[in-house]
Order: C-alpha cells, then structure tokens, then sequence
C-alpha cells in the first residue's frame, strides 16, 4: 500500500528517519540523567543553629556596657560610599565590603574591603577588590557598573563574595557574579555569572547575609525588581576545591513589593526573614519559614515603620533578635535598634545610632564576633561606611533608660 | 575549561547568523549572481565582524553581554536559516515550521508571563530538576519526531546541550527558549493568522466581483 501523497510543502521524515532520530531523542535523554540527572533539589534538613552561648569564664557575657564608633572607610576615600556588607571571618577579624566612587551607579564606581584585626588596632586602608574593568576582564561581557556585594564565609572556611553588576540599564538589570577565596580574601578565584531569571538574565540583586545549612548548601536572601519585585532564595551548593558546584534560585510568592530580605535563624528549623517595603504602606514586613528557608508564610507587616530602605537583623546569644532599621515612614534621617524577645511578634525600639535632619543614614549591616560583641556598618551621609561597636549590656542600658524616660 | 567551550561556543553562533544574514542580504540584492566562492568570502567576512571592535569592544562580546544564552531552537534555526540562504537546501517543511513557532510561543508566553499573572506558581524553579526537565524535552522530542517532524531534532540539541552544560545557563528552560525565540514565534504565529484570516476574505471578495 503506498502511503498517502505529502501535502504541498510538506517534509516528513521516513520511517527509518523517525526511528534513528527517537533512538537519538532517548540516548540523549540518558546522557543527560547519567550527566547530573540527581540535582534534583528539595528542602534542606536543617540549618546550622545560631552561636551558642560563649562559657561564662571566658569573660562573656560583657557585663560592663560598651559602645564605641568609628570609621571603616577613610575621610573622602572616595566622593560617594554606600552598601557596606560585614562580616566575621573565622580567623576573628573582621571584613566589610562597600562600593565607592563619584557617585551611587556611576561607571567608576569600586568595590573595596577593610578588615578590623582581631588582634587589635583599626580598620585597615581600603583595599580595591573589583570594578568595571575587571568584572568586564574576568565575565568577558560589557559592564557598565557594579553595585552591592556581600561576603561571608561558609562554615568550611571558604570566604564568598556575591556582587551585583550590569550590562544593561540602570539596577533593574543586575545580575549576580559569585567569587571564592580560600584565604581569608587575601587572594579571590575569577568571577563566575549567575544566571538566575529567565529574562535575558535581568534583576537580580543582593544585599544581606545568608544562612548556612547543615548539608553544605548556602541560603543567600536575594531580590527581583523588573516588572515585578519580589524577595528570593539563592541556595548555593559549594563544590570541591573552592568551586560552586550548583545553583538555584527560588521565588518567594505572597511578597510582592518587598525586597532586600535579611534572614535571622532562629534555630535548627526557623528562620525569620525582614523586608524593604516599597508600598505605600511604608512598614516593615516579616516572613516565616519553618522548613529551614525552604517556604515561607505570606509575609505580615510589623508596627515597625520602613521608609523603603534596607534593614538587618541579628540573633543575640540570649536568643533575642537585633535588627537596626529607619525608624521613619520617608527619609533616612534616622538609624535606630530595636529588640524582640518573642522572635518578631513584637519590638521594643532600642538605642539611636544617628539622628540629623536631612541627612541620610542607610543600608545597614550587623555582625557578631568570637566574643559576642555586635559590630553594625552603615552608610554615612553617602560620604563614608561608619562602624559601630557594642554589646549586649548596652542594649539592654539603652533599653532601661528609654523605659525609665518614659515613666510619668 | 567550561568557560572557554562557552566562549568558542558563542563565538560560532554570532558567526554562524551574521553569515546567514550576510548571505540573505546578498541574494535579495543580487538573485542571480550568488556562486558558492561568494559565500564562502561571507562567511569569512562574517567572521571577522564578529571580533570587529565596537567602542572598544568586539562585536561577539556586546551580543554575548546583552543575550548570555540563546536557546537551541533559535539557534537551530540559524542553523535552517544558514542553510537555506548559504547551501540553498531546505530542511524544514511547513509543519516544521508550526510546530517550531507554536512551541516557542507557548513555551514563551509561560515562562515570561506567568510571574506577572500567577505569582505562587514558581515554574522557572522547575528547570533546575534537570532530571525532569530532560525526561519531559525528551517526551516531547519523541513525540515530534516519531510524528516525522524534523523540528523535534532541535529539542534533541537543546538536549545534548544541556548534558554537555553548553550554555552559561544550568537551568533547562534556557535551552528551549529565550526572550527573541518567544517573540519571533509570536510574530510568526501572528502573521499566520492574519494570512488565514485574509484568505477566506480575499476569496469571498473575488467570488462577489
């Protein structure tokens, strides 16, 4: 029986054609399972748990109440500073990283480095660890500038550094590049190009620090902004050799208009998430997950004011949280702390770090050392990245005293 | 290693359309006059605007900045386009061509616009499980093909590209789509309708005349 005659324009394969090319189809679908079939993702079992309490003989905790400010970056290093990250490297020394230049997107713009010693004596001069020129070098694209970045070491010791660059258009076209150290930030592998969302790439940005879970993998809070924003999950599986092994980036759904989430471990399981709103609303907003950053709930507004700018939190030893935050529904005039004692369903505003009308106090960072004490870096007037140090018993000082001010 | 593959990759894509381009250019102005020597000389011409500097910057790097990982299907069909306007033969049929356009506008339409509509369903997430994502390329390549349609071969590519971490991209959907795919396949489809649309007038008009 002769098959039927092809339509005009018709160029259907032969039987023999079709059987060759679904063999082919199979093969090629078992190269991919017998390749990296097993990546397949699910929640992580646990996270690492917050410090535990430091032994009491080892002077801690600090019953004398200090505080102390100072200066991370020099006196006009650079015309414009802004997005300082901190955080404590095993070692005991302190990193922060910040960007630099004549002005906030600029194409001068630089991201440098400090480190406070762990054994004493201030912030080191800034050292320049990546701008246009090199991210252009080592991602082998066109870039325009480069903007926030973070750095954390992993619990192996593998220092991270994650920094938002663009190729195209203003912030809303960020995409993330990741970069390892294996020494502390001494010396820092070439970048590596995130590709996060479907969209040419576009939009995704960092800005607080992550969590870590008990298998390996990284939980790094990052955010969407084109079109839609929305808060997002990063989880980074680190590899052998200081490489990234894998990568996937969940949404967050139930946050639209919420960005730059921070995450504070509250144990094993729970985490809690703060979040930038850029509604009308103007309050801060919290989230929950109890399967370890895997889900979370919808998010709820706090009492908390947020004129859309970014917050961060802290888990003290004690188990109570720290987050420092604009206390003001417009303007940055303001950085203040506040404390909850019953993980987030309530705050109780704290110490004022600054206050000046009309100046602009932003983008803050919280870290704790080896012993316990609160390191906070913010931005400072867009000048310069100020450091604050302090510990629990000054909180809780600061605490009584607006308690006692506001008896009758 | 990876990245240098990446590169050599990408840099014979941008040569493979722009001599594909050059070439259709070519014939349109000059029909007739198109032996197998000229298109040999525009392959080597597209090769070198590939690295023709621009600002600085060769040209390869500026498309790669802008479009980090074209899908396969686009680039299989730079692959049919070459070959039609370069070797003058023609690969794929009218189905062919549906299918190709219909799946990128389905594919497209779900992935880019889903996040504005339904926000709780995270389905760029889902190409992360490469393992499901290649069982389910692999059905529908199956499928095309065992129908005797030669576009399924583009999903076998997209296929062997994702075993091979061809693209910058580890996610599968970025080897099936990408943003100018979506949108190409969404004109075409669109300009099919519109001819279906007009045929039927345009016959009823000359019955009436």
């Amino acid at each position: 029986m002769n098959p039927a005659p092809a339509a005009p324009g018709s160029r259907r394969l032969s039987l023999r054609a079709r059987s060759a090319g679904v063999l082919l189809a199979l093969a090629a679908v078992a190269f991919v399972l017998l390749r990296g079939g097993s990546r397949e993702s699910s929640a992580p079992a646990a996270i690492q748990a917050p410090s535990p309490p430091a032994p009491a003989a080892a002077g801690w905790p600090d019953a004398v109440p200090h505080f102390a400010h100072g200066w991370v970056s020099p006196p006009a290093h650079t015309r414009s500073a802004h997005g300082s990250s901190l955080c404590a490297l095993p070692s005991g020394d302190l990193l922060a990283i910040w960007y630099g230049g004549s002005r906030e997107g600029g194409t001068d713009v630089s991201l440098y480095t400090s480190r406070l010693p762990a054994a004493g004596g201030g912030w080191t001069p800034p050292r320049l660890e990546m701008d246009r020129v090199m991210a252009q070098q080592e991602l082998d694209r066109v870039i325009k500038k480069v903007g926030n970045a973070v750095v954390f070491p992993d619990p192996r010791g593998l220092l991270w550094m994650v920094y938002v660059s663009v190729s195209v258009g203003g912030w809303s076209g960020s995409a993330l590049n990741v970069r390892t150290s294996a020494d502390d930030g001494r010396t820092w592998s070439a970048s590596e190009r995130l590709t996060l969302n479907p969209f040419l790439n576009l939009s995704t940005l960092v800005r607080n620090k992550p969590i870590f879970a008990r298998d390996g993998r990284i939980g790094l809070p990052v955010y969407h902004e084109m079109a839609a924003k929305f808060p997002q999950i990063l989880w980074l599986t680190p590899g052998a050799n200081g490489r990234l092994e894998d990568y996937r980036v969940r949404n967050l759904p139930g946050q639209a208009g919420l960005i730059q989430p921070a995450l504070v471990p509250l144990d094993e399981n729970r985490v809690l998430m703060l979040l930038r709103d850029r509604s009308a609303d103007r309050l801060m907003h919290l989230s929950l997950s109890q399967d370890a950053g895997w889900t979370w709930s919808a998010a709820r507004h706090t009492d908390l004011p947020n004129p859309d700018a970014a917050v961060d939190g802290l888990r003290l030893r004690d188990g109570r949280i720290l987050i420092v935050y604009n206390h003001a529904s417009s303007g940055r005039e303001n950085l203040r702390l506040a404390v909850s004692s019953d993980q987030g369903r309530s705050w109780r505003s704290g110490a004022v770090i600054e206050e000046t009308p009309e100046a602009e106090y932003s983008y803050p960072t919280l870290a704790e050392d080896r012993e316990g004490r609160i390191h906070l870096t913010y931005t400072w007037r867009r000048e310069r990245i100020r450091h604050a140090s302090f510990n629990v018993a000054w909180l809780d000082q600061r605490s009584l005293a607006q308690d006692r001010a506001k008896l009758p | 290693m990876r990245e240098k593959a990446l590169v050599g990759f990408y840099i014979a894509a941008v040569i493979l359309f722009l001599w594909a381009g050059l070439a259709a250019a070519a014939r349109r102005a000059a029909p007739t006059a198109f032996p197998s020597r000229r298109r040999l000389l525009l392959g080597v011409v597209a090769a070198g605007l590939a690295f023709l500097p621009l600002g600085g910057v060769p040209l390869w790097v500026r498309a790669f900045s802008f479009h980090p990982n074209p899908c396969l299907p686009l680039l299989g069909l730079g692959v049919v386009g070459w070959g039609r306007v370069v070797l003058e033969r023609s690969w794929f049929g009218r189905e062919d061509w549906l299918a190709v356009w219909s799946f990128g506008a389905v594919a497209g339409t779900v992935l880019y616009v889903h996040p504005l509509v339904a926000t709780d369903v995270d389905v760029y997430f889902w190409g992360w499980e490469r393992g499901v994502a290649a069982s389910v390329l692999g059905a529908m390549a199956v499928l095309t093909i065992a129908g005797g349609l030669r576009a399924g071969l583009l999903l076998v590519a997209a296929l062997v590209s994702l075993g091979l971490d061809v693209l910058e991209s580890r996610n599968a959907w970025d080897y099936v789509i990408d943003p100018f795919y979506w949108l190409l396949s969404l004109g075409m489809l669109g300009a099919a309708f519109r001819r279906a649309i007009r045929r039927p007038r345009r016959a009823a008009a000359a019955g009436l005349s």
